[in-house]
């Protein structure tokens, strides 16, 4: 019992730690593009957009150097932390960190530090992209170059905004993949 | 007389044509009109008989009303004239709804949405793809496939009745391959290996081998490449390929970020084979690297 009290309270801690965490990543990461990917793990939108940040940015600019971050909480109905480790998968590059939110601190903070067009309290299915050189002081990270919510809507603003600072993609064709051998 | 109903003859010939081309340009236009969006069937046993009519492959959109990046495939993929004109002549389009037809789903293993998935006239999945993808990548698919897959479907059906037959499964990695489809190839020829033919025949399972380590080029993937190209040199180490198998050997090195190796490779193609022209192809890699 004790145990599981204090395997509870290390999450606790963990969980409220996740804004602080995301910030010194963020700051160890300067001299990199960063891009701050706020999800829900089952919202179709939210996932679609996910994926599409994988195939399009990441699998197409396989040597850009681009930090993203991933940050997992419980918007829709049905969310819950079971869903993280699926999740993860839809972005699987190397360049990719991934966070549960169980409280949305990070939500909460860009809804209310950072552009946003939703109503109430919470930032979600939207993408932060910032330069090189941003460092995130008490404020809001500076050199913010692009933003866009929904992910999907505003997506090639941000495909754009790559292509301006990168170049055309190294990957210039979409990867289908072939069926598992037991279908083939 | 003869003479006047020829003339007359030719006359309603030249109205008979003048009328036919009329026609011809009517009918052309709307059928242009009618091509301003695909035609989906909904049905895939229906749409399967009119790909094997046909001769074209298929692909299976998995939709919902929930979904709402199908909903941008709607407004934003499926709308755009160039897929729509390529996919008009290549391919039959079949829609399953995601909650309507669960033996569909789990027959192709949809795991989300939306999921297309691309097969022969038969439904066999050759290749598929989850998640949204942009109008110029759908159409750069449609048209990597030929116009007529008569022969991969002859091979399907060899291969639905006896799944291991080595020449059936060979050939349709060669024609997967020709199309690009590299890691859907490579699934074929994987299988073709294990067959007893390949097992007897050292010249085929090079080929084999030395294939799949191209389609892992392909498919930026340095590290099974790179495995398969070892396993050529020291299995097959008279092969009139050596030339080339080294020289891919650095290509996959080099793609797996393994530089060194890579160096070691381009630099023995150019020592042993320096008047080849894969070893002009190596001095220009190692400037590369």
């Amino acid at each position: 019992m004790a145990l599981m009290v204090m395997a509870t309270a290390g999450a606790l801690r963990a969980q409220e730690s996740v804004l602080s965490e995301l910030k010194a990543q963020f700051n160890k990461d300067k001299g990199a593009l960063r891009l701050v990917v706020l999800v829900s793990p089952t919202c179709p939108e939210c996932v679609g957009g996910a994926g599409w940040i994988q195939d399009y940015v990441l699998k197409r600019y396989p040597n850009l150097p681009i930090k993203v971050y991933a940050i997992w909480y419980e918007m829709y109905p049905g969310d819950s932390p079971d869903d993280f480790p699926a999740a993860q998968k839809l972005m699987p590059d190397r360049r990719v960190t991934h966070w549960w939110d169980q409280k949305k601190t990070v939500g909460r903070w860009f809804h209310n530090v950072v552009p946003t067009n939703v109503k109430g309290e919470i930032q979600w299915d939207a993408y932060y992209l910032y330069g090189e050189n941003a460092t995130w002081t008490e404020q809001q990270p500076a050199s913010l170059l692009t933003w866009g919510r929904t992910i999907l809507k505003d997506r090639k603003k941000l495909t754009d905004k790559v292509a301006e600072l990168a170049g055309p993609p190294t990957v210039p064709v979409i990867e289908l993949r072939a069926p598992s051998s037991g279908q083939q | 007389m003869v003479s006047l109903r020829s003339a007359r003859s030719r006359k309603w010939d030249r109205r008979g044509i003048v009328l036919a081309v009329l026609l011809a340009v009517f009918a052309g236009s709307l059928g242009r009109a009618e091509e301003t969006e695909i035609r989906w069937f909904k049905d895939l046993a229906e749409a399967s008989a009119a790909a094997q009519k046909a001769n074209q492959p298929m692909m299976i959109d998995f939709w919902a009303n929930w979904c709402g990046p199908c909903k941008v495939m709607d407004a934003e993929v499926y709308n755009v004239p160039e897929l729509v004109s390529s996919f008009g002549e290549k391919m039959v389009g079949v829609r399953i709804h995601f909650d309507l037809q669960p033996e569909m789903v789990r027959k192709y293993n949809v795991p989300a949405l939306p999921y297309l998935v691309f097969t022969d006239s038969l439904g066999t999945e050759l290749m598929h793809h989850r998640g949204l993808i942009e109008a110029e990548d759908l159409t750069a698919v449609v048209k990597a496939f030929p116009a007529d897959i008569s022969e991969i479907n002859r091979l399907d059906r060899i291969l639905q009745e006896d799944k291991n037959h080595f020449a059936s499964l060979r050939k349709m990695g060669q024609k997967l391959r020709a199309i690009g489809f590299y890691e859907s190839s490579n699934g074929y020829y994987g299988r073709a290996l294990k067959q007893n033919e390949a097992k007897k025949d050292s010249n085929v399972r090079e080929g084999l081998l030395y294939e799949m380590a191209l389609n892992s080029i392909e498919l930026m993937d340095g590290k099974t490449a790179a495995t398969h190209l070892e396993k050529c040199l020291k299995d097959f180490p008279k092969s009139e390929r050596r030339t080339d198998m080294l020289l891919n050997l650095g290509r996959a090195y080099a793609l797996d970020e393994k530089k060194d190796k890579a160096k070691k490779s381009f630099t023995s193609v150019i020592s042993d084979f320096p008047q080849s022209p894969a070893a002009a192809q190596a001095r220009e890699l190692l400037k590369t690297l």
